[in-house]
């Protein structure tokens, strides 16, 4: 008997199964409450970070480095974010940036898609040489790649544009995208794709009828894997956009860090930082939500 | 139920070919077109700079910046000077030894912690389960380079809150208690940034593996007498097991070119003790304008990673083969 | 898709080529048509907007400096001027570049004083010699940062345009308590006060007479330059670090007494958070840049609790009446040479570093002139003390190669062993030494 266990036989046994999951309810619960009680207890530790960026980003700057540590703004104030809020450049980076990463994940999910569902389902020729073209990009270090990179956009005159810096990330969302993609789909039984065309789905109708949807928390886990690389690139981004109004948030987060003439805005620092992620939080907490309900249904019996 | 890893290979190759066979001409063209869009994107947007960082790491570093500002960056071709240079300079040894144990420290850590949490996830409520994943989300979502700043508040020798939580211990004295002046211990500060910046896509992503899991396997395991821990190993893990090579992988990738959480914690000084290759391919390489120098030691590090991962690769390309 | 781009790259580059062939020989002469027969400057600019890239320092601090500057060189030429701000962080490799391409050129750059001689031996800048006389002050321009910003062959190729030095910043009230009622005039009697200071406060663990965290070079070598040391020196054309001599030793002795005897809890770090860290109250001095006291007490970075317990003096010396010298930090305003408007940037600034500019830039800054010195002291009692360090001042050794000492951190790493106590004076200065040879001596 293999692990993909023969799935007929596997459904006629989930009915002798229920009894005695009935059987173990009240252990069960009281094991659900213990394994609820460490989730706690890991959210806590995770999130104590977060929570001190968020508190550094309501108090007065004295407050923000003391002996005894403050763990509740003792003067809270708005002041880091209202500075945040009010600035201009800041709504323009933040469109920038929206502009540059939703293009990118769009971008890198399509074309990844595509690929994925190539080495996932086929055999040909020349399919090695793209898997290890694919994984042999992201091996390139992004630190050595400021120079070639600039040169390149330079020379197709793409410097200073938010169309180049897309470009350039493509580069390491869509490789990741067919890597991820491709698990994804080979966990979906072939066997669909089978019964799809017997049941005379054309192949693209197979791509996007029958793989697609089964496919959705992949599609998540990747989208938000190159969301948040793109989101925070800070690099390719300040090399390859030159002026103010082309900027990222990442390069907007400079602005307060200290300079040879003035200290740095922490509580600022962390306001800026705390708008920045929270509309990557929403979105993917809204995302996660949509997604997981369609991929618990258990799709995947085939 | 005696299931050894592997399992699925086989069965998994005889649909292909069935599929195969009755598909016959009509696959034809279709995987090319597929990949079309990819490939040129790889060599548009990776070809090219790869290329140019080869041709870099093979022309001589000059100290000035001339042939940069003038000639695109291009100098005389000097064959292989700039890797013997560096190869012959014992730093990059202690550098490549140091990057090698922090990374294997960092994967197994990522990894072990990342699965941990994943099942976990598997396990609990559905309102614990939310307020977990918002958590990880949102740790996913700080840039690391304001995560990086907090961890330092955190394990600030005065003012930090880790040595005052650890001096409430009676009998323990950290207050005062420099984590920096040691390497060791500053990378094991370094370590906590980058391992709690990749639980949260390991986790997220290894839990929709999990959910992808056929129940019904799991079931009829457990029909069968097997344990949690024998259920997981027998038919979780090997299910997951093309994520988790992927997912190891990239790991091994990103933190053997680790930069922004060494750099920003040492407030872009790190002392030789903190030098990855990472950031000895910055601070010796872009960061002083010696781009020919830092794209060969950008080149070193590929081979690095494809020799360390040969097995990696071979695993790859055997799942590959029977998808 | 690929050879169409490489072919596209190979004629960029010869295009390139061509014109960097024309411009190099007369930087002027790219723009034949709009400079005016005057010279270098132009004034016509009519319908043109020039790019001018400044560190947001100037944005946050005197953007109204900036303003006027542009206000005045609009009128005068007709052009538009486009700030564009930018960050300290990763910026030469942005500058890098920018600089290897061929758009997006800036017409007028800020570059850190210690930077500027790379670029300049990169023939990134136009030669603007022939202008030199139109520069106002460029007579009294401080020699530090003339001299920052002009090639070993004489030619002027990037204009200051302010300057910072470093003052004793310290509480008054601690000192009085203390029984220190007059500002040291020696080294000796700063140990001194600084003993009786924390003798004061022996019940606070957390207390720093003197706060000096162990990577701030600008400190360190300030001490070695007082002491008649320096960190490196040319003999017969190649450069020989000189941090062991036994008067940089010396100098690197009193900055370790500084540093671990005063000092508490900044052996690893840098000095770019000591104003916050002086804000918390439990640091008796700092050597800082005259605007940090502003840092120390700025609602946003610092405690304003503290403002009326804050004043200055220049670091003593050895001997009464002589001051340790000062870095003389600051920054250039340059042209680049691939700029398409080198005339009109080179007009811009002229009028940015023009008397009427630098007086109004003097409220916040040491002015590039010595010549406004004194209306830069009059601004506030903390200027008195920055504006006398800034005549007593050290600079790095001008060579195209000294960035390369700062980007690998030779002198922090040195300094913080010293600070930490992790190596002898003498074996930090040796191997500091090796390093800085082999950097400065790179060649190519």
């Amino acid at each position: 008997m293999t692990a993909t266990a023969d799935v007929t036989a596997a459904q006629t046994t989930t009915a002798a199964l229920k009894a005695p999951i009935r059987r173990h309810g009240a252990r069960r619960r009281y094991a659900t409450w213990a394994w609820n009680a460490l989730a706690m207890v890991l959210a806590v530790v995770i999130g104590f970070p977060i929570y001190w960026m968020l508190i550094t980003a309501f108090k007065r700057s004295s407050d923000i480095t003391t002996l005894t540590p403050q763990f509740w703004p003792a003067h809270p104030s708005l002041r880091g974010f209202s500075d945040v809020l009010h600035d201009p450049i800041f709504i323009d980076d933040m469109r920038n940036s929206a502009i540059i990463t939703l293009s990118a994940v769009l971008i890198s999910l399509v074309i990844g898609f595509f690929g994925a569902m190539a080495i996932a389902r086929f055999r040909f020729l020349g399919r090695k040489v793209f898997i290890f073209a694919v994984l042999i990009v992201q091996m390139i270090p992004l630190l050595a790649l400021t120079i070639p990179m600039s040169l390149l956009l330079d020379s197709v005159h793409l410097k200073n544009a938010l169309l180049g810096v897309i470009i350039a990330y493509l580069m390491f969302s869509m490789p990741y995208t067919v890597w991820t993609l491709r698990t994804f789909i080979a966990n979906v039984p072939p066997e669909l794709d089978e019964a799809a065309l017997v049941d005379g789905c054309s192949r693209w109708q197979v791509f996007y009828k029958i793989i697609l949807p089964l496919v959705g928390p992949g599609l998540i886990a990747t989208g938000v894997y190159g969301w948040i690389l793109a989101w925070n690139e800070f690099v390719l981004a300040n090399t390859l956009l030159l002026t103010n109004d082309k900027q990222t948030l990442m390069i907007y987060l400079l602005i307060f860090q200290s300079s040879p003439v003035h200290g740095a805005d922490w509580s600022g620092l962390m306001a800026a930082a705390t708008l920045t992620s929270l509309p990557v939080v929403v979105l993917f907490v809204i995302f996660q939500s949509r997604i997981s309900a369609g991929l618990t249904a258990g799709a995947v019996k085939g | 139920m005696s299931i050894e890893i592997a399992p699925d290979e086989p069965v998994a190759e005889r649909r292909r070919l069935v599929l195969d066979r009755r598909r016959g001409s009509r696959a034809g063209n279709l995987p090319y077109l597929l990949i079309l869009p990819a490939s040129l994107v790889l060599l548009a947007v990776a070809g090219w700079p790869l290329y140019k960082i080869i041709t870099l790491s093979l022309q001589k570093q000059e100290s000035g910046k001339y042939a940069l500002f003038h000639n695109k960056g291009t100098t005389a071709f000097v064959g292989l000077r700039n890797f013997t240079n560096i190869l012959s300079d014992s730093t990059f040894w202690t550098v490549l030894l140091r990057t090698v144990t922090f990374t294997a420290v960092n994967v197994a850590l990522s990894l072990l912690l990342g699965m941990g949490i994943a099942l976990l996830l598997n396990r609990v409520s559905r309102w614990a389960r939310i307020i977990l994943v918002a958590v990880l989300l949102f740790a996913w979502a700080v840039p690391s380079t304001v995560s990086t700043q907090i961890f330092y508040w955190l394990f600030s020798n005065q003012y930090g809150v880790v040595n005052y939580l650890l001096s409430e211990i009676p009998g323990v004295h950290m207050h005062g208690h420099d984590w920096f002046a040691d390497p060791h211990q500053g990378l094991a500060v370094v370590t906590a940034v980058v391992v709690w910046g990749a639980i949260p896509l390991l986790a997220i992503s290894l839990h929709a593996g999990i959910t992808q899991v056929p129940r019904d396997t799991l079931e009829a395991a457990r029909v069968d007498g097997a344990g949690p821990w024998q259920a997981f190993r027998s038919v979780t893990l090997p299910f997951l097991r093309p994520l988790l090579v992927i997912l190891t992988t990239l790991s091994v990738i990103w933190d053997f070119g680790v930069f922004n959480q060494i750099w920003f914690m040492r407030n872009g000084h790190p002392e030789p003790g903190y030098q990855t290759l990472g950031i000895y391919m910055y601070s010796e390489g872009v960061g002083s304008s010696h781009y020919n120098f830092g794209a060969a030691v950008g080149v070193l590090m590929m081979l690095c990673l494809l020799g360390v991962m040969i097995f990696y690769i071979r695993q790859l390309f055997r799942i590959g083969d029977a998808a | 898709m690929k050879r169409r781009i490489v072919a596209v790259t190979t004629l960029a580059a010869a295009a390139a080529v061509i014109a960097s062939a024309c411009s190099s020989s007369s930087p002027s002469g790219t723009q034949p048509s709009t400079s005016k027969a005057a010279g270098l400057l132009s004034t016509s600019g009519a319908g043109k907007t020039i790019s001018v890239w400044l560190q947001s320092d100037a944005q946050k601090g005197w953007p109204d400096v900036v303003n006027q500057a542009n206000q005045r060189f609009e009128q005068a030429t007709g052009a538009k001027v486009n700030v564009q701000w930018q960050q300290w962080s990763n910026y030469t490799t942005k500058l890098d570049s920018t600089f290897a391409g061929s758009s997006g050129i800036p017409d007028v750059v800020e570059l850190g004083n210690t930077q500027t001689a790379s670029y300049i031996a990169g023939g990134a800048f136009a030669d603007l010699t022939a202008a030199k006389a139109q520069f106002e002050n460029s007579g009294t321009w401080l020699q530090g940062l003339a001299d920052s910003g002009t090639s070993p062959d004489g030619k002027l190729q990037a204009v200051p345009y302010y300057a910072g030095s470093r003052v004793v910043i310290y509480r008054k009230d601690l000192f009085q308590k203390a029984g220190v009622t007059t500002a040291p005039t020696t080294l000796d009697e700063l140990f001194s006060a600084l003993d009786k200071v924390k003798a004061s406060k022996s019940s606070d663990p957390n207390f720093s007479a003197f706060y000096s965290p162990g990577k701030n070079w600008y400190a360190a070598m300030s001490f070695v330059y007082g002491a008649g040391g320096k960190i490196a020196e040319q003999q017969g054309g190649k450069w020989q670090g000189t941090l062991s001599s036994s008067e940089a030793q010396q100098g690197l002795t009193q900055w370790q007494k500084l540093s671990t005897q005063y000092s508490v809890g900044g052996a690893t770090k840098d000095e770019s958070d000591q104003d916050a860290i002086m804000s918390q109250g439990h640091v008796g001095a700092i050597l800082g840049n005259g605007w940090e006291l502003g840092s120390v007490i700025d609602k946003k970075t610092g405690n304003p609790a503290l403002a009326s317990k804050l004043a200055t003096f220049p670091l003593p010396g050895t001997e009464a009446g002589k001051y340790t010298p000062s870095f003389l930090g600051g920054s250039d305003l340059a042209v680049p040479q691939k700029s398409a408007n080198v005339g009109l940037g080179a007009e811009w600034i002229k009028i940015f570093t023009d008397t009427q500019s630098q007086t109004a830039l003097a409220k916040f800054a040491i002015p590039n002139t010595t010549s406004l010195l004194s209306v830069y002291e009059s601004q506030a009692q903390a200027n008195e003390s920055t504006g006398e360090a800034a005549k007593n001042t050290w600079f790095v050794p001008n060579t195209p190669n000294w960035a390369n000492v700062e980007s690998a951190n030779i002198l922090q790493n040195a300094l913080e062993s010293i600070a930490t106590q992790k190596s002898s004076i003498a074996d930090a200065a040796k191997s500091a030494d090796d390093q800085i040879a082999k950097t400065l001596n790179a060649g190519g």
